[in-house]
């Protein structure tokens, strides 16, 4: 029996290497191509590995699509892009029945494949489709599928959808529903490069050559690594602080701070609670750890949960961040759940 | 992440070797918590004890003398006992650990898994990870010892109790009068420093815990009187009641007793060797040695005269030559005679020495003693036992008195062995008497240190009557105006504690009608006393009832008020001017 455990012991530690080799090559690769954006990159790669999706949230030119696109490259997956628009309908998206013609005449309906059936799909500027269209996303994003014609398409793992939004130009935009926005693994707000990385976009996008970044990791090597992530242990106090800052985003809840008492509507869902110790479980092997701490769930709280708070009339109206109530729950829960010996 | 192959050791051993590291940190964390603990108690203890004093200081509001040391002591043994039973379970150090340590919560983690049954390859890997990181771990480097804020605090409240307890009151809080006081307090202390010392000394070597402590007692308010700690009314109380416990170690026996006694034994000696002198000088001229008879009759002239048992020592060898030369032995009792002179000379050790010598001398067995010299012998060990009775000696008198009876019996071995018993009891009376003479010499040391203090006109406090009362104190000067009136203090009263009424019948003849008096300072005195003499026992006994909470707390102030409204009326000039007033 111990020689098996010790096998086990092994390959665990062995596959966590590997995982924390292939990330650092993987931001190695970014890093040629995308310039700054450590935080996002970082959070982009944690929700390649932990299997979510990711709303990039930024003006325009600020290089969201190109860093989905890198990634794509470096990870040798399909990578399809949609630009939404008011008249693009869901079958632009899923894909549709055609009739077929064969070189004897024959005809038949086939399935057209859309641009989901992608490992990597970009959904730049999401919130300009249509509902109707934005929900054609909402089964392949939770459940890894789609129904055409009474037919349920499996898509191919991993399947995992960047959409993008601008924040400012709101004229003409239909706001992604709730059920929606609970499906992404992260909000990502991409802010504007410092000076310094403007001088480094400029070099390296101006120049004769463009930069590109080359293949690290193949798709089973990430489905392989992402499992390997699903393993990681989570303590039971790490949990229970997880938990408690997710029901301290909720105004009717006890552990909850005076500003998401006063300006929340509703807080996040349990599956902020998955996205918070998913995402965890990445951090701690990025770091080299077999283990999740709450202070990766402290790093991953904002991401994870300001897209899953919605905000009351008086939260709107005084323009209240998200981001700020987060990190007032955080600190609450923190003090209330704060172990320590008295020197 | 490169895999260490060393490292693969079994679980069970890392669960071990996980929790030897979490033991070893609870320790540690013990000490500090214990640390921690004890520096809040000693700072908040020092600095109420140093606000207590400061008032006491300033304002002179009695209360219990306070030992400083005590309450710090008595804080740092609860820290201690704190920090022990501390609730320290493994998770709460782990956690703790990893927060100090920023270990992103691996211990706490593997503490947890370390329970599980069945770990997987994941959770082993964490435990042994979290074991890695332990190794490397001392207690001290997760919880450094600091020198923080508290410690800080602690070390600013000690330094404000010292400054406190021991720095000299500022000048510029005192009035004139009390910087007089305290000038003449440390010149006291001066003078009582000696005998304080050598009351110690004494009472070290004696093994007599109780004068010892008083002693120490002693030599600490004289201490607080050089450093002008103590108001002169602490300082003439604190004397008189170590000067009753003097009083109490050397009554009874006394070493009064003793020296009486040993005066006579002594007087006797000398008559006795005299006299021997006298014989043998009888001896030599009927043999018509004159020459003999010349220096034995000086011998005797030298015997009646003899103050030292050295003395007594040398006679008796010149008379051993005399009884040789004419052709007679000396009475073993010579040697007796010469521990009564040095008996009567508190040369103690002399005395010994010579009843060891008459020992050796019975039981060498070199002189045969005639029934005569046996019961002049015998005679004489009893008288010498008889006056040492009731002295510090009185072990020693018994051995004697068992010896004479020896000798009697015609047995001289059991003498022998009496006096051997004897002198073994001797040397440890012995100490007693010195420590006694210790004890008289600091008490006349005190007595003088309280006059000097009482002495009219030197403070306001003067008069207050504390100390011994023998009777030879306090005796007023005949020719003082109104001596007539409080001359009863030179009458030798022989009297129960009671105080006695007068009245004047008709046509001037007065009575005295006795009348028993309650809650009088226990003394015995005549009708009437001095005023000055009496207000300070009074004033004692007011305090002690303070003390003691037999004053309603609300009245105390106006007790204090006016018993130091009395001698504040005392003080303006000297302690008999108030006497008009209260006599």
């Amino acid at each position: 029996m111990g020689e098996h455990e010790d096998l086990a012991q092994r390959r665990a530690e062995q596959e966590a290497g590997r995982f924390r080799r292939l990330v650092d090559d993987l931001r190695t690769q970014v890093g040629r191509v995308i310039v700054g954006m450590e935080d996002v990159v970082e959070s982009t790669l944690i929700a390649l590995l932990a299997g979510g999706h990711v709303l990039l949230e930024g003006v325009p030119g600020l290089g969201k699509t190109l860093l989905v696109r890198t990634l794509s490259e470096a990870l040798d997956l399909k990578f399809a892009r949609v630009q939404f628009t008011p008249d693009l309908m869901p079958a632009d998206i899923t894909g549709t029945m055609v009739l077929w013609e064969g070189p004897g005449g024959e005809r038949e309906f086939r399935f057209q494949h859309g641009p989901v059936f992608a490992n990597v799909v970009l959904a730049d500027e999401i919130n300009r489709a249509t509902p109707k269209t934005q929900s054609a996303l909402l089964e392949a994003m939770q459940e890894h599928s789609i129904s055409v014609a009474g037919t349920t398409h499996h898509l191919e793992e991993p399947f995992l959808v960047f959409a993008t939004q601008n924040p400012i130009e709101m004229e003409g935009t239909y706001p992604l529903p709730e059920a929606q926005l609970d499906r992404f693994l992260f909000k990502v707000r991409v802010e504007f490069p410092t000076l310094a990385e403007l001088h480094e976009i400029m070099n390296r996008t101006t120049g004769a050559e463009t930069p590109h970044a080359e293949k690290v990791a193949s798709r089973d090597e990430i489905l392989s690594l992402a499992a390997v992530a699903r393993e990681v242990p989570v303590a039971d106090h790490v949990q229970r602080f997880a938990l408690r800052l997710l029901l301290a985003t909720h105004p009717e809840s006890e552990d909850a701070p005076e500003g998401v008492r006063q300006f929340v509507r509703y807080g996040a869902s349990p599956r902020g609670a998955q996205a918070l110790l998913l995402s965890g479980k990445v951090r701690a092997l990025m770091d080299g750890r077999f283990n999740v701490a709450i202070d990766d769930v402290r790093a991953s709280a904002l991401p994870s949960l300001r897209h899953r708070i919605g905000l009351n009339f008086e939260g709107q109206a005084e323009e209240i961040d998200p981001d700020d109530l987060i990190r007032e729950a955080i600190e609450r829960v923190e003090n209330a759940t704060r172990q320590d010996v008295p020197v | 992440m490169a895999v260490d192959a060393s490292a693969y050791v079994s679980l069970e051993a890392a669960e071990r070797a996980l929790r030897g590291r979490l033991a070893r940190l609870r320790a540690w964390v013990r000490v500090l918590i214990a640390t921690r603990f004890a520096m809040i108690g000693v700072a908040s203890g020092a600095a109420m004890l140093a606000i207590l004093r400061g008032y006491d200081e300033l304002y002179g509001v009695t209360h219990p003398v306070m030992d400083a040391l005590s309450p710090l002591l008595w804080a740092c043994a609860a820290a201690l006992i704190v920090g022990a039973l501390w609730p320290l379970p493994d998770r709460l150090i782990a956690a703790s650990a990893d927060r100090r340590l920023a270990l992103r919560d691996r211990i706490a983690t593997a503490v947890e898994l370390s329970r599980t049954l069945y770990p997987d390859g994941m959770e082993r890997a964490q435990i042994f990870d979290a074991v890695r990181h332990l190794s490397e771990l001392t207690p001290w480097r997760a919880y450094p010892l600091r020198f923080d804020r508290l410690a800080k605090t602690m070390v600013g409240c000690l330094a404000l109790l010292a400054a406190v307890e021991l720095a000299p009151i500022p000048p510029l809080l005192l009035s004139t009068r009390e910087r007089d006081e305290q000038a003449e307090l440390r010149a006291i202390a001066q003078q009582l420093k000696p005998a304080v010392t050598k009351l110690r000394e004494l009472a070290d070597e004696a093994e007599d815990e109780e004068t010892d402590a008083t002693a120490k007692r002693l030599e600490r308010l004289t201490e607080r009187m050089e450093r002008g700690r103590v108001p002169k009314r602490e300082a003439l109380l604190e004397l008189g009641a170590m000067m009753k416990r003097l009083d109490a170690r050397i009554k009874p026996p006394s070493l009064k007793t003793a020296r009486e006694a040993a005066q006579e034994i002594g007087e006797r000696g000398r008559e006795e060797m005299a006299k021997r002198a006298e014989e043998l000088a009888e001896r030599a001229r009927q043999q018509g040695n004159r020459e003999l008879e010349k220096r034995m009759r000086e011998a005797a002239e030298r015997a009646r005269k003899a103050s030292s048992a050295d003395d007594m020592r040398k006679l008796g060898e010149e008379m051993e030559q005399a009884a040789a030369q004419t052709g007679t032995s000396l009475n073993p009792s010579a040697l007796l005679d010469a521990a009564a002179v040095a008996i009567s000379g508190e040369e103690w050790d002399e005395a010994l020495s010579a009843l060891e010598s008459l020992q050796e001398c019975l039981a060498g067995g070199d002189t045969e003693l005639t029934q005569e010299q046996a019961e002049e012998l015998a005679r004489k060990l009893e008288e010498l036992a008889k006056k040492l009775e009731g002295t510090e000696l009185s072990e020693l008198s018994q051995r004697l008195q068992q010896a004479g009876q020896c000798l009697r019996q015609g047995d001289c071995q059991g003498a022998c062995q009496c006096l051997g018993q004897g002198t073994c009891a001797g040397r440890s009376g012995l100490g007693a008497a010195k420590l006694g003479s210790g004890v008289a010499a600091m008490q006349a040391a005190a007595d003088a240190a309280a006059q000097s203090l009482r002495r009219p006109g030197s403070s306001q406090n003067a008069g207050m009557g504390i100390g011994p009362d023998d009777g030879s104190r306090n005796r007023i000067d005949p020719n003082t105006p109104g001596a007539s009136l409080y001359a009863p203090r030179e009458t030798p009263v022989d009297a129960t504690p009671e105080q006695v009424r007068s009245a004047v019948r008709e046509g001037g003849e007065s009575y005295l009608s006795p009348s028993p008096t309650r809650g009088a300072p226990d003394r015995v005195d005549p009708s009437r006393v001095p005023y000055y003499e009496v207000i300070g026992d009074y004033s004692r006994a007011a305090e002690d009832a303070l003390e003691t909470e037999e004053v309603p707390p609300a009245y105390r102030g106006t007790v204090r008020q006016y018993f130091d409204s009395l001698q504040g009326g005392d003080g303006g000039d000297g302690g008999n001017g108030g006497n008009g007033g209260a006599g």
